[in-house]
């Protein structure tokens, strides 16, 4: 769009907003292009004067000292090795705390199912892992639940969008007990269809708890919208894909995707690395290797407009808000410049110019946040916000102005140097526990990152200058042509994006939340 | 994809059971330090300066971090009708500006060299809590020991955040089906004292708080002598003495702290009641008056919590999702608190299901509790998870903070923490049918059934008439189980 363009539509925008009687089509605008300073109900100035004073040009003010310096991260010393059968290892020793903590991540996940035929199978494949296994013991479900628990361990198997993985947490005295259920559970699972009824239940529990949470309510519709009916991020797991889910697709899911040469185990804690080598050999050297296929890639196209989706949910006081578009994968050349610089748009809490601008000076919202995701394939960029319906367009304009300034000169040398303070000194916080260090590292690999990436984490940020963080926020940042998804009350809302001539739909919190969906709903003729 | 159902029931239990939602850190079991020599020693330095603050500091090396937490010992119990909520927004005007820190700058400066920076508000306590970089540990306590006397109540920054608190109210409660369920079970709970009130309040008194009142809380309360500075991570304790004593030795000592006497009557018969929410999955809790968390008997009360709720062996578990396929999630836990807390049982479950019918398994297992003792393999079991469970909380030294700040003021001694499992261990299967018999009684009882409901659904237009709101599952309060 070009300046005298936008400048049209702001022009229009701001009328739209000053008289209804201005109103626009629907989409006739293409963007929220309103100017930045307009907040009709401004804070009382002569209040914030005084106070805002009291602080002003003052020389005994605390400072902060100088930042620390950006190091590379002293991880313990690693073990790896490899099986004959492709299953990596990983072991990250530990000796303070007795305990131990086991993860297999298996390549597979959602992007690896197909929305016609097994939407939902690599949840439900992983769930039913500890409902039944057998190798050198067979156990039941109850007598899994009880060696787990008998030792005040914890067992989990999950699956995500582009992984599953398998955990285990003891004591290091039970370490025994873990490699052996875990081996069960990925070598020997038996998928008894007397345990599927119960499984089938939390699924749909599953579906139905969105609604009561208008956060993930709101992040359904978002990917739905953003990613779409062809990328499995966009697709919306519903109450009748559940039954489609046979024991035979479970079956063959795991014996597609769960192998060795597809895995990764990590072992933190207190291990004894000699004594290691045979207990691991012994649980999974068996595990046959076999060819898995190969895994579809995912590109997101660009928005064109931006256009809003109102989810009304009659009964709450407060809109949450998500809005964003494309975003890049962890891998992308690009992502340290891009997470530094969302850090200072609202990446900070406090510090962030979005809580800055929408929470701090016009007290248009509870909290604001932006991020920039670390996925394998091309991600988001989201901002999140919740505010009082009355506010939502107040709260989406003041925020697309932050990132169109953000976009147009990224951030200051000054917002950098603290930003990369930050994550020289915060760094190792999330590593404290040897199971973080073992997560970051098995999480890069799945990424293909290395362990590099996990060393050296705070010197890269460090790296990052000014011409780069700029050419991330002019490149990925488009603030003309944003996805917004909003859960809160809708006459409340619709009342505010009618007249504003931008593309939106209106929709039931309890409607489908698969475009597609919605789509085949209209056209059949409405039951009596 | 949406997350695995039990995943999600389980945090909405644990709202359920930590009281004030988000605001409180979860509440799991208290941690009790294992038995025999799998026991890490955790040797907790104590002072106390002249002022009357205490400090706790435990070295812990496994990483260059360090985190400084400063608890105050007031939280929502020391209100009143007409302030509630106070302590909470108290909280928040601790980050908008003293003396010599501009408003939000505390939060901004400790970023700056790396540090995280969090405060909650509970029940009973109130605490700050700056993670950073070892050698900005001493950057931390000047900033804590500025605000502990030095805030700025202006009446223009207390007005703007009023308003950021009503919106937290409307997120975590008003538009949280679990958040409401709470606030009604606590009021049914509680006749007299402030337990009847979360922390977050409510908008009617917020709405009233003047700058008068906030100055008064604050003298009152921010006081070293009502305060606990604790210290875990990557340091030696002769620097964090040296430190201490250089930023919170010359706050002045402040006058004894007024301490709520509000004593809650004996419950004497079953109160009951059913909270109808636009809610997808219906959840019902049922409650017991326990005694004060410092009490003998609380121990025996986190046995048999972790027997009746321990993972999926447990026997809420096994009962009511693997048997009686009733619910999608169940369990139990005791509620610790300064004063009398609460024992609860809960289940999670598809609105097909029959409430009667859930609600009276859950009584069926109270009844077993009461009834028999428990097994030796079952007590076996529970000492065992409460024994690694306390051993994995040591894993993060913000994690161990906190718990030293919760055991200080909630259970009156943070030497309960440190001598963790040696409580625990002691317990006899007698002794938890004795407190099963004690408390988990008829006239205890405190019920609350979340149910949905008659609300247009489905459809994108709702129906110009609702369904009638009749015929609400569950109302008529049959007498069912707790004999």
């Amino acid at each position: 769009m070009s300046r005298a363009a936008r400048l049209v539509g702001l022009a229009a925008a701001a009328a739209a907003l000053a008289s209804c009687a201005t109103a626009k089509p629907p989409g006739s605008v293409s963007s929220i292009s309103v100017e930045y300073e307009e907040n009709p109900t401004p804070p009382k100035p002569k209040a914030k004067a005084a106070e805002a004073s009291f602080w002003e040009n003052r020389k005994d003010l605390i400072q902060a000292p100088p930042p620390p310096a950006a190091a590379e991260l002293a991880l313990p010393k690693l073990e790896r090795w490899t099986l004959k059968n492709g299953l990596e290892v990983v072991v990250v020793p530990r000796k303070e705390l007795p305990v131990v903590s086991f993860g297999v991540l298996i390549k597979a996940g959602t992007y690896d199912e197909d929305r016609a035929t097994n939407l939902g199978v690599s949840d439900f494949t992983a769930a039913m892992l500890r409902k039944g296994t057998e190798g050198k013991k067979k156990r039941s479900a109850d007598e899994i639940s009880r060696a787990i628990d008998s030792v005040g361990g914890s067992l989990d198997a999950q699956a995500g969008l582009e992984s599953s993985s398998a955990s285990c947490s003891v004591l290091a005295k039970d370490t025994g007990l873990c490699l052996e259920l875990l081996s069960d559970m990925l070598l020997h699972p038996t998928f008894p269809e007397i345990e599927m009824d119960e499984e089938r239940e939390q699924m749909l529990a599953g579906i139905a708890a969105r609604f009561d949470n208008p956060g993930s309510l709101a992040e359904a519709h978002f990917d739905n919208q953003l990613y779409g009916e062809k990328n499995p991020h966009g697709w919306v797991l519903e109450a009748e894909d559940v039954p489609k889910l046979t024991r035979d697709k479970l079956v063959a899911f795991w014996k597609a995707f769960y192998r060795p040469n597809n895995a990764v185990l990590a072992v933190a804690g207190d291990v004894d690395p000699s004594r290691l080598r045979g207990e691991i050999e012994r649980a999974f050297g068996k595990w046959q290797k076999a060819d898995v296929p190969a895994r579809p890639a995912f590109k997101m196209a660009a928005l064109k407009s931006t256009r809003v989706l109102i989810v009304d949910k009659p009964d709450l006081t407060q809109t949450t808000i998500l809005l964003g578009h494309r975003g890049i994968r962890h891998a992308d050349p690009l992502w340290f410049a891009a997470t530094l610089m969302n850090y200072v748009l609202g990446g900070s809490d406090f510090s962030s110019r979005l809580m800055t601008d929408v929470r701090a000076k016009r007290g248009l919202t509870y909290g604001i946040s932006s991020t920039f995701g670390a996925s394998l394939y091309d991600g988001a960029f989201q901002v999140f916000a919740s505010t009082k319906n009355e506010n939502v367009w107040q709260a989406l304009v003041a925020t697309v102005n932050q990132i169109r300034k953000m976009r147009a000169d990224g951030p200051t040398a000054e917002e950098l140097a603290k930003g990369k303070g930050y994550y020289a000194g915060s760094y190792p916080f999330e590593l404290q526990a040897a199971a973080g260090v073992a997560n970051a590292i098995v999480g890069a690999e799945l990424h293909g990152l290395g362990l590099d990436y996990v060393q050296k984490f705070a010197l890269r940020m460090a790296a990052v200058d000014e011409a780069q963080a700029k050419e991330a926020a002019g490149t990925l940042l488009d603030p003309d042509n944003v996805l917004v998804v909003v859960v809160g009350r809708g006459d409340a809302i619709e009342r505010q994006i009618a007249p504003t001539g931008l593309r939106y739909e209106r929709i039931n919190f309890k409607d489908p939340i698969s475009r597609g969906a919605r789509a085949k709903l209209r056209k059949q003729p409405s039951a009596p | 994809m949406p997350s695995r159902l039990r995943a999600w029931a389980l945090a909405a239990a644990g709202l359920a059971l930590a009281g004030a939602p988000a605001l409180a850190p979860a509440r799991a079991l208290a941690r009790p330090a294992p038995k025999g020599s799998v026991a890490p020693k955790v040797d907790i330095k104590q002072w106390k300066l002249a002022n009357g603050l205490e400090v706790l500091f435990l070295a812990d090396h496994k990483a260059p971090i360090a985190t400084v937490q400063v608890f105050y010992h007031v939280g929502s119990k020391d209100e009143h009708v007409g302030i509630r909520g106070v302590a909470h927004m108290f909280e928040h005007m601790m980050f908008k500006g003293s003396e010599h820190v501009p408003p939000e700058d505390h939060a901004r400066l400790l970023k700056e060299v790396g540090g995280q920076v969090n405060a909650f508000t509970t029940e009973d306590v109130t605490a700050y809590h700056d993670t950073v970089p070892p050698s900005y540990v001493g950057f931390a306590m000047q900033l804590e020991a500025e605000r502990m006397r030095h805030l700025k109540l202006f009446p223009g920054t207390i007005d703007s955040e009023r308003k950021v608190v009503e919106e937290e109210k409307r997120l975590r409660v008003d538009n949280n089906p679990v958040g409401k369920a709470i606030e009604r079970f606590r009021a049914l709970a509680y006749a007299k004292h402030p337990y009847a009130w979360t922390p977050i309040g409510t908008i009617e008194d917020l709405e009233k708080v003047t700058p008068e009142d906030c100055q008064k809380f604050y003298d009152a309360y921010y006081q070293p002598n009502n305060a606990t500075l604790i210290v875990v991570g990557d340091l030696d304790e002769a620097e964090v003495r040296k430190l201490s004593e250089q930023h919170f030795g010359p706050v002045p000592r402040g006058p004894a702290p007024p301490r709520n006497s509000v004593e809650e009557p004996a419950q004497t018969a079953p109160r009951r009641d059913t909270l109808t929410l636009e809610v997808q999955l219906p959840i019902t809790v049922a409650g017991y008056h326990v005694p004060r968390a410092g009490d003998g008997d609380v121990p025996a009360l986190e046995v048999l919590a972790a027997v009746l709720s321990g993972g999926e062996s447990s026997r809420l578990h096994q009962r009511l999702v693997r048997k009686d396929k009733l619910a999608i999630a169940a369990g139990g836990l005791v509620e610790s608190m300064e004063d009398s807390g609460l024992f609860l049982a809960y289940a999670a479950f598809l609105p097909v299901r029959d409430p009667a019918k859930v609600r009276q398994a859950i009584y069926d297992e109270l009844a077993r509790a009461r009834a028999q003792p428990i097994s030796a393999d079952e007590l076996e079991k529970a000492k065992s998870q409460l024994a690694a469970s306390y051993i994995f909380g040591l894993q993060t030294v913000d994690g161990v903070a906190t718990d030293l700040g919760e055991y200080q003021y909630v259970h009156g001694d943070w030497r309960e923490f440190a001598k963790g499992a040696a409580r625990y261990m002691a317990v006899t299967a007698a002794d938890v049918t004795r407190v099963a018999r004690k408390y988990l009684v008829e006239s205890n009882l405190t019920e609350l059934t979340l149910q949905p409901g008659a609300a247009p659904g489905g459809a994108s237009t709702p129906p110009a008439n609702g369904p009638p709101a009749g015929a609400p599952a569950g109302a008529p309060a049959k007498p069912e189980g707790g004999k």
